[in-house]
């Protein structure tokens, strides 16, 4: 009973102590999950998407080229005087809900997307270790072709992505995905084809990452010819602006074309240079309350 | 041991002397890079400060995360090249008041402060002088000052230099309860 006492009117002296060592400790702080932002600087890898969103209310407009393949030697400066196109714009319409459209020189392709973000990230307590996110989209060939169907002309994605930023430098993302196209060319390829992309990137500076990026396609579904598309780059980012400047042996980009009709290799010199230029405009800015 | 129980009912009974503290977590912090291309500002409403108002003591604290901006591309350069919030994910003051006049308005003071201004992992003396108004419920305040980003080992890349101003101003408001 007395030592009880003893230790209550001690209590007083313990708190005082304490004091000294800092007046912030005095007010406890709230322990909510902090997420963890920038696991990609941009919404795509190198052709594949990344698990970033683009901010609600900003538009991303983004002008990708693939030049032709390094093979060609000097003649076409080494593929620089071939160059395939896509230009693309993608808005932000919630903060998890972006959509994307972009238009291809490859078969003349439009392309259209959503992808939705629903799971993020978090460290400290209750810390979830990876973010999701769900991508869903189309494309049409605009060929001429008589023959053709506009049902056969279109192509759908699914995909899953899967992001963990392991530290400040390295990212990795897994994005198993599935492919349907209304209409193959031969019996023995498949409509749908199972694939899973690999992505990664590690910083090497505040401003510059090393990217690299393969997209295998499980076996027979695809035919012979076709091989997996890999790609490595960097991205330079600047202000508005990120730059990103690869080399890759895929010339489409839309998904049903770099996932399952890259026909370069890079054993024999089937590479391509190729940039993505993306730009920022914010159309829609939150007000600020300032004094 | 009623010896005892005299001494520390003693003990007990002076040690709520220690002196009026005020305390809030829902500070305001603006602050604006004014450049020649470009006016930024940003926002937190997320300040922790602590003030020992008779030991003129005073600490703050503000999550660099929690600053928004009006453009979302601006406030992930912020964190990822600028402040590195990853790796400095607070900015603290502590300070202490040098100098207290009361002036003629009721319950409002004229405050001189000198103290310890840390952000990305810098930390640097300032000086300032504001107004407080102290009551026994409440402790508010307003202060502004400014600071060179490079004296914080902030890099601003040549490419933006028309856009991230040197001198950043920034403004402080408060207003506290009492800690109990």
């Amino acid at each position: 009973m007395r030592f009880v006492f003893l230790f209550l009117s001690v209590l007083p002296f313990m708190g005082g102590a304490q004091e000294s060592l800092s007046l912030l400790s005095l007010v406890s702080e709230e322990q909510t999950p902090e997420k963890v932002d920038a696991i990609f600087k941009t919404t795509r890898i190198i052709n594949l998407p990344s698990i970033e969103q683009t901010p609600a209310g900003v538009l991303d407009v983004k002008i990708s080229h693939r030049f032709g393949t390094l093979q060609q030697g000097a003649y076409d400066l080494f593929g620089l005087d071939n160059a395939s196109i896509r230009i693309g714009a993608e808005y932000g319409i919630y903060p998890n809900l972006m959509v994307g459209l972009g238009r291809s020189g490859y078969e003349k392709t439009y392309d259209g997307y959503l992808k939705y973000k629903w799971l993020s990230q978090t460290k400290g307590n209750h810390a979830f270790p990876f973010s999701v996110a769900a991508f869903v989209g189309t494309s049409i060939n605009t060929l001429k072709n008589d023959n053709w169907e506009f049902t056969d002309r279109a192509t759908f994605v699914f995909q899953l992505i899967l992001a963990r930023k392991f530290s400040n430098h390295l990212s990795i993302q897994l994005s198993p995905t599935l492919i349907h196209r209304n209409l193959v060319a031969t019996a023995a390829e498949k409509n749908t084809v199972p694939a899973i992309g690999i992505g990664g990137r590690f910083k090497l500076s505040n401003r510059i990452s090393l990217n690299l990026e393969y997209t295998p396609v499980f076996s027979n579904f695809i035919a012979d010819r076709y091989v997996n598309s890999f790609s490595v780059g960097f991205d330079i980012e600047t202000g508005g602006h990120v730059f990103q400047l690869h080399f890759t042996n895929a010339i489409a980009m839309m998904e049903k074309g770099y996932f399952t009709e890259t026909y370069d290799s890079w054993n024999d010199g089937g590479v391509r240079f190729g940039f993505n230029i993306a730009r920022v405009f914010t159309l829609k800015k939150p007000k600020l309350d300032t004094f | 041991m009623r010896r005892w129980l005299l001494f520390f009912g003693t003990l007990f009974a002076i040690s709520p002397i220690f002196s009026q503290k005020y305390f809030t977590k829902k500070g305001k912090i603006v602050f604006t890079s004014e450049a020649i291309f470009e006016r930024i500002e940003a926002v937190t409403n997320e300040v922790i400060a602590v003030w020992d108002w008779d030991a003129g003591k005073f600490e703050f604290s503000v999550p660099i995360k929690s600053f928004t901006f009006e453009k979302a591309l601006m406030q992930t350069h912020f964190n990822e090249n600028y402040l590195e919030s990853d790796l400095y994910p607070k900015a603290y003051f502590k300070g202490e008041i040098i100098e207290k006049t009361l002036l003629d308005s009721p319950n409002h003071y004229r405050i001189r402060i000198n103290g310890d201004l840390t952000i990305h992992g810098v930390t640097r003396p300032i000086t300032d002088e504001t107004v407080v108004e102290v009551l026994p419920e409440r402790l508010k305040g307003e202060a502004s000052f400014s600071i060179e980003v490079a004296d914080y080992q902030i890099e601003i890349p040549w490419i933006v230099r028309e856009k991230v101003a040197k001198v950043v101003d920034i403004a402080v408001k408060i207003d506290c309860e009492p800690l109990k």
